[in-house]
Order: C-alpha cells, then sequence, then structure tokens
C-alpha cells in the first residue's frame, strides 16, 4: 500500500534528542556547521565526526537506518575525495602514472573533505531528520522566526502553508492511488510504449488529481473560515515551547564543542598530515 | 446456472511484515452468476472493496484464484488489460475521474483504448448515454459542467461503453439523493436487460439491495458471512442486525409483527410485498372485527 | 427573540453566461434556541447555500439575517463575524477536507487559538471536545488514519472547542457508511440534548430528519414545506413529487390506508407501525 510509506525520516522516539525544542535543535544545527566549517585540520575533522557518530546511540536510531540514507550521498562523497585527490598539488609526490599525479597533501584533503560532508551530514540530520517530526519542525521554525514576521515576512503563512501540505500528503498519495486504478479500470496504460505515449497516458491521472487538489482547497479554505481564521492575526497557541534544562544542556555541548575544536585546530601536526 | 466470475479460497493480505500487516481477505470462496444482479453487503473494512478490484484483475490475491468464466483471469499477465474491458469497474465516486474536455471523449476513453474503430466507438458511446439517460446534447460538453447526479451517469456510462459482461459498480449511489439514487438503479438495471450481462454491486443500503440485487454476499471482517439468493440471505435478518448491517425497516417491522403473533410469511423486504401481505390481514380483521 | 432569524432573503450565483442562477428565492425562516431542526431537499435545491449564508461564508443579495442579535451584512466589523462563527460553527460534507492538522488534538486547537484563546484554557476545551465526541484516546493520531465517522467527529470536536451555540451539518453523513452515520447522528442527538446547542442539520436521508423537533423541506431555494417530522412525512405523495423519500414504515401505512385501514396519520418510526398495526389485529382477535 502507497499510503504506508513515511514521510522523510523521521524516527519516532523519546531520547534526550528527540526532546529537545525544536527551536533549540533548528540553533543548535546551525551552530554545529559553524563547528564542522571551523574545524580546518583532519584531526579536528575527525574528532566533530566521532562526535557526530556518538549522536546515533543517544537519538537510539538503528545505525543500519543510518547507514542506508547514507548511502545516495555516498557518490558526491567520493567524486567530492577524487577531484580534491587529483587537483591537490602540494607535499610529496606518492605516485604517478599517465597525466595523473598524487600527492600526499592531496590524500589528506580528499580523505578530509570527506570526512566533513560525513559529519556534515550524519550531525545535522540526526538532530533534524531523525529525531524531529515535521509537524514539530514546522512549529519551531514559525516561532523562531516569528519576529520577522514584524518586518513584513509572511512566516505565519508559510507555516500555515507547510502544515497543510503535510496533512495533505497522505490523502493525496492515496487519492493518486485511486485514480491510477479507475483509470487502468479504463484501459489506460502506464507502462508502455514511447516516453511520449507513457507521458501522454498520465494526463488522465493529473486532470482529475489536479480538480481534486483544487476542490479540496476550496472546502478547506471555507471550513478554515468557519473555525475563525484569519491569517494568525491574534493566533496563540495551544502547545506553547518553553525551553527546558536539556535545551540549555545542548546548547552548552555545542558550544564546549567549538571551544574545543579551536584548540585542537592549534595542535602541530607532522608535515605529512597538512593539506597545504 | 453458469457462473460468470469464481472466487476460489481467495486470501490477501497487505502490509506482511509490518505492524500494520492486515488481513484484507482470507479464504474468500464465492460464485457470481450470470446475467443476475449480485449485492456485496458488508461494514467499510470487510475486505469488498479489495474483493472487487480483484474481478477485474487489479489487485492479485495473496493466495486463492480468481476466474472468470472458469478461466484463471491472472495465468496470463498478458491478458489482463484484456479481463479489464471484460470486467468493467465503476469506482466509489467514479466522477472524480473525469478528465476529457467533452461528455462524448470522456465516454469514448475506455473504448478508444480497446482500439475499436470510430464508428464502433460512437455506437458505443450513444448506446451507454442512451443507457444511463443522458441526453446527446450534452456530448459537446465540459463534463465538469454537469451537475453531480450527471456526472456520476457520464463516468458510469464510460465504463458501460465498454460493454463489458460484467459490470461491477462500488457504491454507485453514494452521496446521491433519492431520485438520483433511483436514476443510477435503473440505468444499472436496464443495462442488464440490454446487454444479459452480469451486474455486481457493492452497497451499505440493505434497503437499496433488497430492491435492486437478485443474490446477496455479506462481508464480515475479511471473510464470506453468507451468500446466497436475497430470500435465503434475509431469512437471517437476526444475525445481520447482530452484526451491525442495517437490515431494511420493513423486514424488522415484519419480522416484529410475527413475533407478536401475526401469521406474516417470512421473506418480505420490500414495501409493495408488505402491503401485499398485510391488506387481506388487516381488512378482513377490520371487516370482520366491527361485527 | 429566536437565534437565527432569516427574512425574504435571496441569493443567485454568477453561472459561466453571466446569468444570474438564483439559489436562495425568498426565504423565511426563524430558528429558536436548542432546537434541532433538519432541513430536506434535494441536491441543488440551495441548502447548502443557506448554510453557508447563516455565518457570512456568502453575503446575502437581498434579505436579512440575523445572529443573536447581530445582523449580518457586508459591512460588519471583523469582530463580529468572529463573533457570529464562534457561535455557528459548521461541519461540512467532505471529513478529509476539514481538518487543518496532522494530529488529532492540534486540529481540535485550531478553533480556539484562531480566537485568540489562553493556551490553558484552550488546553482544558481541546480535551473536553474530546471526551464529549468519545475519542478521546485519539488525542495524538494522525487523523489521515481514522475512519470516515471518526474523522467527522474530530470536526465536531473541533468545532466545540470554539464553544458554538449552533452547529450546523452541512450533509456531514452523506459520505458516510451506516456505521459512521451512526456515530455522528447519535452525537448530535447528545449535543442536543445534553448541551442544548442548536442544530441544523442539512441531509436527505429522511431517517435522520425523523430525529429532528421540526422539519423544513426545500425546494429549487425555497422552503415548500415545514413542521414536526410526523406532519412532514404523512404528505407522502407530496414528499414524492419534491422527489425525496418517506421512511419505510411511514410508505407502508401510507398504502394500507389509500385501501382502506384505518391507521392514525403520522407514523414515522417503527415502534410506532409496530403498534397501530397490531392494534388493529388485535381488536379482531378478541
Amino acid at each position: 500500500m502507497m499510503s504506508d510509506i513515511t514521510l522523510g525520516q523521521f524516527f519516532p522516539g523519546n531520547s534526550p534528542l528527540h526532546r529537545i525544542d525544536p527551536r533549540m535543535k533548528l540553533i543548535l544545527t546551525i551552530l554545529y556547521i559553524v563547528v564542522v566549517f571551523m574545524a580546518d585540520t583532519i584531526v579536528s575533522v575527525l574528532a566533530v565526526l566521532l562526535l557526530s557518530v556518538l549522536l546515533i546511540p543517544v537519538g537510539n536510531i538503528p545505525l543500519r537506518t543510518v547507514l542506508k540514507s547514507m548511502k545516495p550521498l555516498l557518490f558526491i562523497m567520493i567524486f567530492t575525495g577524487l577531484i580534491n585527490l587529483f587537483w591537490t598539488k602540494d607535499g610529496i609526490l606518492v605516485c604517478s602514472f599517465w597525466i595523473i599525479e598524487i600527492y600526499s597533501a592531496g590524500i589528506v584533503q580528499a580523505i578530509f573533505i570527506i570526512v566533513r560532508i560525513a559529519a556534515l551530514l550524519l550531525g545535522s540530520t540526526m538532530l533534524i531528520s531523525y529525531t524531529t517530526s515535521p509537524i514539530a519542525l514546522t512549529d519551531g521554525m514559525e516561532q523562531l522566526l516569528a519576529p520577522l514576521s514584524r518586518i513584513k515576512i509572511p512566516v505565519h503563512d508559510f507555516a500555515m502553508m507547510m502544515t497543510i501540505a503535510l496533512r495533505f500528503i497522505p490523502t493525496l498519495i492515496e487519492e493518486t492511488d485511486k485514480i491510477m486504478s479507475a483509470q487502468k479500470a479504463r484501459g489506460a496504460d502506464f507502462s508502455t510504449g514511447s516516453i511520449i505515449k507513457r507521458a501522454k497516458a498520465l494526463i488522465p491521472i493529473f486532470i482529475p488529481l489536479f480538480l481534486s487538489c483544487i476542490r479540496r482547497a476550496d472546502e478547506l479554505a471555507v471550513a478554515m473560515e468557519c473555525r475563525c481564521y484569519n491569517g494568525g492575526k491574534g493566533k496563540t497557541r495551544m502547545n506553547v515551547l518553553h525551553y527546558k534544562a536539556l535545551d540549555f544542556a545542548a546548547l552548552a555541548l555545542v558550544i564546549v564543542a567549538g571551544v574545543l575544536v579551536f584548540f585542537v585546530n592549534k595542535v602541530p601536526l607532522p608535515v605529512f598530515l597538512l593539506t597545504k | 446456472m453458469e457462473t460468470a466470475i469464481e472466487l476460489v479460497d481467495v486470501s490477501f493480505v497487505y502490509g506482511t511484515g509490518t505492524v500494520f500487516r492486515t488481513d484484507a481477505l482470507s479464504g474468500v470462496s464465492v460464485k457470481i452468476a450470470k446475467g443476475r444482479v449480485s449485492g456485496i453487503i458488508g461494514h467499510t473494512g470487510s475486505g469488498k472493496s479489495t474483493m472487487v478490484q480483484m474481478m477485474n484483475g487489479l489487485i492479485k490475491p495473496t493466495s486463492g484464484s480468481v476466474r472468470l468464466f472458469g478461466e484463471d483471469i491472472f495465468a496470463d499477465k498478458k491478458k489482463l488489460r484484456d479481463i479489464r474491458f471484460r470486467v468493467g469497474l465503476v469506482f466509489q465516486y467514479p466522477e472524480y475521474q473525469l478528465f476529457e474536455e467533452t461528455v462524448y471523449k470522456d465516454i469514448a476513453y475506455g473504448p478508444t483504448n480497446m482500439k475499436l474503430d470510430e464508428k464502433e466507438i460512437e455506437r458505443r458511446v450513444k448506446k451507454a448515454a442512451s443507457l444511463v439517460g443522458l441526453d446527446e446534447d450534452l456530448f459537446s460538453k465540459s463534463p465538469f459542467e454537469l451537475s453531480g447526479g450527471q456526472k456520476r451517469r457520464v463516468a458510469i456510462a464510460g465504463i458501460m461503453a465498454m460493454e463489458p459482461e460484467v459490470l461491477v459498480l462500488d457504491e454507485p449511489a453514494s452521496g446521491l439523493d433519492p431520485v438520483g439514487r433511483k436514476d443510477i438503479f435503473k440505468a444499472i438495471l436496464d443495462f442488464r436487460d440490454a446487454t444479459g450481462g452480469t451486474v455486481v454491486i457493492v452497497s451499505h443500503s440493505m434497503e437499496d439491495m433488497a430492491s435492486y440485487a437478485d443474490d446477496i454476499i455479506v462481508m464480515n471482517h475479511g471473510k464470506c458471512f453468507v451468500s446466497g439468493c436475497k430470500e435465503e440471505v434475509f431469512k437471517k435478518a437476526d444475525e445481520l442486525c447482530k452484526m451491525g448491517l442495517d437490515v431494511p425497516q420493513i423486514t424488522s417491522l415484519m419480522t416484529r409483527l410475527r413475533a407478536m403473533g401475526m401469521e406474516i410469511p417470512e421473506g418480505i423486504y420490500t414495501v409493495e410485498d408488505a402491503a401485499k401481505a398485510l391488506l387481506p390481514l388487516l381488512l378482513q380483521k377490520a371487516g370482520g372485527g366491527g361485527v | 427573540m429566536s437565534f437565527i432569524e432569516i427574512k425574504d432573503l435571496k441569493f443567485s450565483y454568477l453561472d459561466e453566461d453571466e446569468k444570474s442562477a438564483t439559489v436562495i428565492n425568498g426565504i423565511n425562516l426563524n430558528i429558536e434556541k436548542g432546537e434541532f431542526l433538519a432541513i430536506l431537499g434535494r441536491n441543488g435545491s440551495g441548502k447548502s447555500t443557506l448554510a453557508k449564508l447563516m455565518n457570512m461564508i456568502l453575503e446575502p443579495e437581498s434579505g436579512e439575517i440575523t445572529v443573536d442579535g447581530i445582523k449580518l451584512s457586508p459591512n460588519m466589523s471583523d469582530k463580529d463575524i468572529l463573533e457570529v462563527r464562534k457561535n455557528v460553527g459548521m461541519v461540512f460534507q467532505n471529513p478529509d477536507n476539514q481538518l487543518v492538522a496532522t494530529v488529532v488534538e492540534e486540529d481540535i486547537a485550531f478553533g480556539p487559538e484562531n480566537l485568540g484563546i489562553e493556551s490553558s484554557e484552550i488546553r482544558r476545551r481541546v480535551d473536553n471536545a474530546l471526551e464529549t465526541v468519545g475519542m478521546k484516546e485519539y488525542a495524538k493520531h494522525a487523523p489521515s488514519r481514522l475512519s470516515g465517522g471518526q474523522k467527522q467527529r474530530i470536526a465536531i470536536a473541533g468545532v466545540l472547542a470554539m464553544m458554538p451555540r449552533c452547529i450546523i451539518f452541512d450533509e456531514a453523513t452523506a459520505m458516510l457508511d451506516p456505521a459512521g452515520r451512526d456515530e455522528v447522528m447519535r452525537t448530535i442527538c447528545k449535543l442536543n440534548k445534553e448541551r442544548q446547542i442548536t442544530i441544523v442539520h442539512i441531509t436527505h436521508d429522511m431517517s435522520e430528519a425523523v430525529l429532528a423537533d421540526r422539519v423544513v423541506v426545500m425546494d429549487r431555494g425555497e422552503i415548500v414545506m415545514q413542521g414536526r417530522p410526523c406532519e412532514i412525512f404523512s404528505q407522502v405523495e407530496k414528499m414524492f413529487e419534491i422527489g425525496l423519500a418517506v421512511p419505510q414504515v411511514t410508505e407502508l401505512c401510507h398504502i394500507l390506508k389509500t385501501h382502506g385501514v384505518e391507521l392514525p396519520d403520522g407514523i414515522i418510526t417503527e415502534d410506532e407501525a409496530a403498534v397501530a398495526i397490531f392494534g388493529i389485529g388485535k381488536g379482531r382477535v378478541q
């Protein structure tokens, strides 16, 4: 059944990572990215990666799930690594064949880049994708960015749109499923023929789906008006977010990590471990 | 009686290996008789919809087989598309699947997919439209300009135009007012009479089935609870009531009067039959009792 | 004074050819506080339009609507519009197209949040509303996984949380199966009897209209009949003429009467029919 697919990569749970306030998670993610970019030696970037690996058991996410979702990004990591490997011409010439010359700094640089990307992805997905439900994330963003509405940025409207999109995705998937079956029952054929023929075969799906979206939007708008919606003016919330001790502890940890990286960066390294 | 469609020990499980594992159907064996109107009744989630989507090969059973005039429809994958033309399936709220610019083109979509020639398509579209009571003046209109009831009829005509041997309809009358309902059921019976085809109707409404179906299959929790001609099925009115299905009000009134001691024959499920059974009793009573 | 007062109401739409099609053609109707009113009519008779006029989703073309003393008009203040919409809640036909949030309790909180109610009070109202519709254990569920009847009860809870004095059900049972219909009808009756909430129930199902205190029958934008359910349904021929049905027992009694059986008027339930028919039989047995 198509409707069984899960949205994004959210993995429900009650770990400390899950319990951090979504607003704080957004802040932490930004800080974490800063820390990753601060780390500019191979040792410090490895330390950051180790830190983010530690988040996996903390968030109680199965290692297999994490590895599986990193797979599609492996290509980008290897590709960036290779470019660095071949284009860095510094340090000792390790080997050369045909027109390719590999230098020691190239090897280090390639590893450095791969580790940095891995740390970047792992840390931010552990903080956001795996442990924050889409709805909590929308909430967090809305409340974090609320001050921007004073300079006429429609933060609330965007959040409302996100919420409605999330609410209707399962409904629309189910509907697509149904329309496809119904057209198949009328002899529609989606799987044979040229590309143009196949694209044409989709018209009987898209038009009804499109019309249904419009109809739903129309009905939903009326229903929202009936429930006194007027664009978020004077709106209160049932669940007000409060920062807890856990949130500040997490913030402190990231700051400490930043400070550590700063000092590890200063540790003198043997020449062959330098990138330049 | 010849069997049009037969389900042999059919089961269907979805979500295997997940927490959502559900047995939509378990070990269902039923026969749909040729040339008759069979009603399938049951609660939401009783497996009715899965069952009808199996009849035209949209859903493949996990185990068991589906036979159309004796041949297994899943035996040859290449023939599945032909099966869909032979067993026409009308989904619930079929008007939401209309997409063409004109009513004519929409009704012609199925026949066109069958690769029939223009003339034959035209003949079929006209015939289907007349069966559902659509005026030919509407052919050049956009289906989206029509009223709800008309849209529904266009959608049903789209399936009828494929001239299927078996016409299967999932809740064809839902959401329509009493006159709209009557029109739809009349069109379905007209189709049967005109083509000699077999009809399967999925419905929640016992009252509708009592008036329009010949045979009834009652589904409960993915199993066939009872099946047979409606006279026999309605004899089990008490059990159907216990399952939470609505027995026609008239049937339950008759059962009650019988329990109170009145001599009323069994198997009454339409108002006309009830009146016929009661009139002699009551008139005789009123007349005889006065003296 | 009645809760809702409608005087000479007219409304028309502009169709594609810029011609105006009259949908509501001069309606006069008063709805009393605490009443359970059913509006019956065929598809396209103007029932739903009438409902949308009662809480300013549509603006009347001419005529007057007053809701709890507030006169509806295009230039009324936002505050008054919100007050009217808060007092007159609506539940619509398609359960999927009226739920906003991805979590049940968040959806129910939507109305009171819009009204600017304080968060602890919203919490209290949400819990209360869930309790009333009997969906407490589903508070944290995703609406998309619920059945039609359950979704409709969530929609009702969402309206209840605004503390309305009246709820309009715009064919709210039309898309449900018998079990779902039953759930919703039981909830409606409960709200009317226990909470004295005024109910306007729009339907073309007569078995639901039987439960109402008063039935209004609409045809082509006009009110053609009104009265207690038994008064309405005993006019079997007129109902058929309009294109509506009557309960099976009412139809049966009508046929029996035309054939000379002396039955009382206004039989609309199975109980009444059983007693009346058996009564004649018993007379003879004695």
